[in-house]
This record gives structure tokens, sequence and C-alpha cells, in this order.
């Protein structure tokens, strides 16, 4: 232990970048989720096959090897920028997290009843304006507990990073346990902070969960029953 | 400031209405010269390779109340759903006031603005009542009128005050859909309808998902619609005392078309189709 508190100020530089690299994929992954998942539902066959491939192109291979073509192999070819590290693990890690975000946004979409498409199309409402006012607000209450479990996924993925040079969290671990020989308590404090940032992630998103609108209102609602039960509980007492 | 009791007024919504006069029968003479508020010309329409209309002929007067029965299955929920372009036909043209839903002068499609603006004229109000349930009531009423008529927030809420009164439920403006039962929720539906001020407003089964005592509200204030406003109904309904009682014209649908259509007096007193005369007799037995 005594290694880990004599290094903790370089191992508080690594926590940082993870939580930079995690809270940049994390927020980055979002307008991507939604417009593939939005994509995946068009009307439009040719736009729904593109953007199912492009979600399955990204999905299919593993994060790593995708890491790794984006900073070694990208280069390479001719005319193609070369990134910084931290730059291609965000680019990369970003675009899986919206890949894999573009299905729960697809399912959550899916999962608003059919007729509130009917009603806005009744009431003259564009197809935009029904997306943005009433499809995606009430798609939310289904899609952010979802994002919220991928988001806690993405935190983790974070540790690949360390492969191609990022000094997150796990490679200054690395770095301190080669340095002190002490394996055991350099990787349990590590597993800890893993363990407080998804806590936190999730903490976060159980908060956003409550700002929802459809959640709100269901919660009003709640709340009024529960009040005119009691009355009548306190009447008839 | 518009109170509750000159929604009448509102009601009085402009119609494109050029003749009047009808036979009692509801198929005019004079057809040809008649400009239709809704006007069905052999349509058809399939769902793979099951057939649901059959060539249907239909029009609907300005300001006329036509209702649509016959057995389930037959149909007349697929015709207010054409009429909302909800579904496109597989054959034929509907036209409301006299402008192609489907097609521009030149045979092509419409697109998205002319199509908008047409169906604009169309209101319909739907079996489940379709409120959004993340806004509440007020916020139901006025989403499309701020966004589709550019009106000013202000003017939205004082207009849809006016049919919240209309409807007898000011008291819910702050409310959410969940908090309301099935016949208020349906009567807020009325309501988000009626705020577009629709030519024609679609009644789709409104009443069959609630229980008597509650249809029973809701029907009043179809009621008013029906003998306040000059708005065109089509209207789909089991409850046959209160079809006969708002209807101008009652079609009888069997398999896709037409089989019987008439003044209410005529359809339930001296049907002259065999298969009305089971329907009507299955339905009012019960």
């Amino acid at each position: 232990m005594r290694a880990v508190l004599e290094y903790w100020s370089v191992l508080a530089h690594g926590l940082w970048v993870t939580v930079w690299v995690s809270f940049c994929i994390i927020v980055g992954s979002i307008p991507g989720a939604v417009i593939l998942g939005a994509l995946r539902l068009s009307e439009n066959r040719a736009v729904r096959l593109t953007s199912t491939i492009i979600i399955e192109s990204i999905r299919a291979p593993s994060a790593l090897v995708l890491l790794y073509w984006v900073a070694y192999a990208l280069p390479l070819v001719p005319g193609m920028p070369r990134l910084s590290p931290i730059t291609a693990a965000i680019v990369v890690l970003a675009l899986d997290g919206a890949a894999y975000g573009a299905e729960i946004v697809r399912a959550g979409i899916e999962a608003v009843h059919r007729g509130q498409f009917d009603a806005c199309h009744a009431l003259g409402l564009s197809k935009i304006q029904g997306f943005s006012r009433v499809i995606l607000p009430q798609a939310l209450s289904q899609i952010v507990p979802g994002f919220g479990g991928l988001a806690r996924s993405m935190i983790k993925w974070t540790a690949i990073v360390s492969f191609i040079g990022v000094q997150d969290v796990m490679y200054v671990a690395n770095y301190i346990r080669g340095q002190t020989f002490d394996t055991v308590a350099v990787f349990c404090v590590l597993a800890a902070l893993y363990w407080l940032l998804t806590i936190l992630c999730g903490v976060m998103f159980r908060g956003l969960e409550q700002l929802l609108p459809l959640n709100r209102a269901l919660r009003s609602s709640r709340v009024e029953l529960n009040l005119t039960s009691n009355l009548v509980s306190e009447s008839v007492q | 400031m518009l109170s509750a009791t000159n929604f009448s007024q509102q009601l009085q919504f402009e119609s494109n209405a050029v003749d009047d006069s009808m036979d009692e029968g509801g198929a005019a003479p004079h057809a040809k010269k008649m400009m239709w508020s809704i006007e069905f010309e052999k349509v058809s329409k399939s769902f793979g390779s099951h057939q649901v209309l059959v060539d249907l002929d239909l029009q609907v007067r300005p300001g006329e109340k036509v209702t649509l029965i016959g057995p389930s299955g037959s149909g007349k929920t697929t015709v207010l759903r054409l009429a909302m372009t909800l579904a496109k036909p597989t054959r034929g043209d509907i036209r409301i006031f006299g402008e192609s839903i489907l097609f521009d002068a030149d045979k092509k499609g419409l697109s998205a603005a002319q199509e908008s603006r047409i169906r604009r004229r169309c209101g319909m109000v739907f079996q489940q009542y379709n409120l959004f349930p993340h806004l509440t009531v007020l916020q139901n009423l006025i989403l499309a009128p701020t966004t589709v008529l550019r009106q000013s927030k202000a003017q939205a809420v004082e207009s849809a005050m006016v049919y919240l009164r209309m409807v007898g439920l000011q008291d819910k403006a702050r409310s959410y859909p969940a908090q309301l039962s099935g016949g208020q929720q349906q009567r807020i539906a009325i309501a988000r309808a009626l705020v577009m001020k629709p030519e024609i407003l679609l009644l789709d089964e409104i009443t069959s998902a609630l229980d008597p005592e509650l249809a029973g509200e809701v029907l009043d204030v179809v009621r008013r619609v029906a003998h306040e406003s000059r708005v065109s109904l089509l209207i789909v309904t089991h409850e046959m005392r209160f079809a006969r009682e708002v209807s101008d014209r009652i079609a009888v649908f069997d398999r896709g078309s037409i089989i019987e259509q008439g003044v209410p007096e005529k359809i339930f007193t001296q049907p002259e189709n065999e298969r009305t005369r089971t329907f009507l007799q299955s339905v009012l037995d019960h």
C-alpha cells in the first residue's frame, strides 16, 4: 500500500485521464447514437441499410483492433492524418459507443406506442417536429437507463487505451506495479477506482432519469394517486 | 378574451361549401357540381393478399355528419386512416375539398409540404386517445398550434382554454394525461383536434375503450360539436343510438364496401339490404 501512497500523484493524473476520456467518449457517442438509431428506423430502405452496415462495421471488430488500426494503420494510408494517441482513443471508443448506443436508441423509439406517431401526423406535425417534441422525449425514458448501462461499460472500455500509450489509470497502475512490484495493492486500488467511477456514473444517470419529461409526468401521477388513496383511507378510518 | 360562452363561434369553421342541398339518401343528384369536403373515388386498399377496401366511393358534404357502421374488420377504420393519410390506398384517389391527397395536377406524388397543407384540414380522434403522456393537458393542446400554425404561445393558450371549457375540463389544464380518467382523456383528445380548427373531423371508435358512463360524457361533447359547428364529421362507432341521433347519413360497411347508405331513420327502420338487417339486429340485441 505504501507504493500506492508514494505514487498517488501519478495515479491521480492517470485517473484524471481516464475520467476525461470517459467523459469525451460518453458525450461524443450520444449524437452518433441518436442519428444512427433514428436512421435505422427510416422509411427509406437505402438509408436503413446504410445505417445498419455502419453500425455492424463498427461493432463487429474488437475495439482494440479498431484502436490499433486508427492509431497505427491509418497514418500509413496516403492522405490520412496521424492522430495523437488520446484523440485516436476518443474517436474509436466514441464511435464504438455510438454503434452500440444506436441499438438502444432504436429500441427506445420502437417502444413508443404507434398511436403517438399517428397523433403527431394527425395534428400536422412534420416528422422532425414529431420526433423532437413527442417521440424522443418519450423514448428517452427507455433510452437513458439503457445508455446508463452502456456508459458504465464504456468507462471500463477505456482501460484498452493504455495499449496505444495513453497514460490513463490502467497505464499508470502498470507503471507503478513495475516500479514497486506491489501487484496486489496496486490492482486492488485500480479495481476500487473503476468501481467508484462506474458507481458514480450510475448515480448520475439515475439522477438524469428523474429529470426526463415522461418520468416526471408519471411521478406526478403517482404522487396524486398516493395522496388520493391516503385521503380515502383517512376518511374510512 | 374568449369566454366559455362563445366557443360556438369558435366552432363555426370556415367551410368551402358551395351547395348545402342534398337528397335524403345522401347521394346528391348534382354530384358533379358539388365541392365535397372529402371524396373517395374507387378506392381500394390491400394489406398483402387481404383486401380491406374494394372500389369504395364515398362523398361527404361540407358540414355533413356521416357515420360508418358495420361489423369489425369491414374496413371502416381504414377509411379514416386513408383520409388522414396514415395509410395510402392501393388504388383510387381521395380528395379533400377537391384537392387530391395523393397526387398533384401532373399525377405525381405530393411533396411533404403539399400533403401537410391538405391534411391540416382534417383532424382525427383515436380510439386510444393518443394524448402525449409527457405533456400536460394544456401543453398537449398548444403543441400543434404553436409549431404547425405558428401561433404565439399566448394566443394558443387562450384558444386552448376555450376548448377546455367546452369539454368541461378547464380545471385540468395543468394535469398530465395519466391523472385523468379515460373519458376525460378522450374529451381532451377531442379538444386537441378541434383547437387546430379542422374542417373535417374523423372520429375512430372514440368510446370503444370506455365504460358506458364515461362514454356518455364523451358522446355529449361530440353531440355538441355536431350540433353547433359546421365541421364535417366522419364517425366510426358501434354506439347505434348515438349514430342515429347525430348523423345526417349512415353508411353500412361489409367486407370492404358500402352495402347501403341513407338517412338514419331509413337505415334503422327500413334497411334494404339483408346483411344490414342482420348486422343491426345483432348489434341492437346486445
